[in-house]
């Protein structure tokens, strides 16, 4: 038997045409197939993928079966939501009714209630008022308008 | 076919023509470096490819349709 002959039986043959394979070599250039106990790093790589997803796929269908176990613990802050919303809206509601007539009256006092006294000041003559009134009244800037009053010079 | 079948259907597909096509790659390298280029081996290997290609394709056109029908 000669080197070359040897050569050839120790190599690997292909399992579907028995063309022979070189160690390294991951697919037969005859027929295509693809060597199972090649060194693969892309089916590795791609296989392990495979499996994380498979692994993903099972974790999210067993939380989604733990959810539908418990549907309750949802349900029950939806009914604690319900309640809540129905109680403010009554007692908008109610508050709406009850001060609805009274809304001008109670607007015209606050108006009233914040609008400045007649302003005194005394010239260095002692003798000299100015007044000046708020428009608090007509719907002015009161702080503005207290700005003004400190601006004001009273005449002799 | 129910919408759930039909997406198994897909996902096995989408599977199987990644592997094909990897193969199909793996292949056509080998026989490059090799200066070892079967043609027609190549080529049955890409009509199969082909084969799984075009049934994904009317899997997911169901699947398209069955979502815009409302199934």
């Amino acid at each position: 038997m000669t080197e070359t002959e040897q050569e050839m039986t120790q190599r690997e043959q292909c399992e579907q045409c028995a063309a022979p394979l070189a160690a390294d070599q991951r697919y037969c250039v005859n027929c295509g197939a693809r060597r199972s106990e090649a060194n693969d790093p892309a089916a590795s790589y791609f296989s392990e993928a495979s499996a994380a997803r498979a692994r993903v796929a099972a974790a999210t269908r067993a939380r989604a079966a733990a959810n539908r176990k418990r549907p309750m613990q949802l349900r029950i802050p939806a009914a604690v939501l319900a309640v809540i919303v129905a109680a403010s809206a009554a007692v908008g509601f109610g508050l709406g009714t009850a001060s609805a007539g009274t809304t001008t009256t109670t607007v015209k006092s606050a108006v009233t209630s914040t609008k400045p006294a007649a302003k005194t000041t005394s010239t260095s003559h002692g003798t000299s008022t100015s007044t000046k009134t708020s428009s608090a009244a007509t719907g002015g800037n009161y702080s503005n308008q207290e700005k003004n009053d400190n601006s004001v010079v009273s005449e002799p | 076919m129910s919408a759930a079948e039909l997406e198994a259907r897909r996902e096995q597909l989408t599977e199987r023509f990644a592997l094909m096509q990897l193969e199909l790659g793996g292949l056509f390298y080998e026989m490059a470096i090799r200066d070892h280029l079967e043609l027609d081996v190549l080529a049955a290997k890409s009509a199969a490819l082909q084969r799984v290609d075009l049934e994904l394709a009317e899997v997911q056109r169901s699947l398209a349709t069955g979502i815009d029908a409302g199934v």
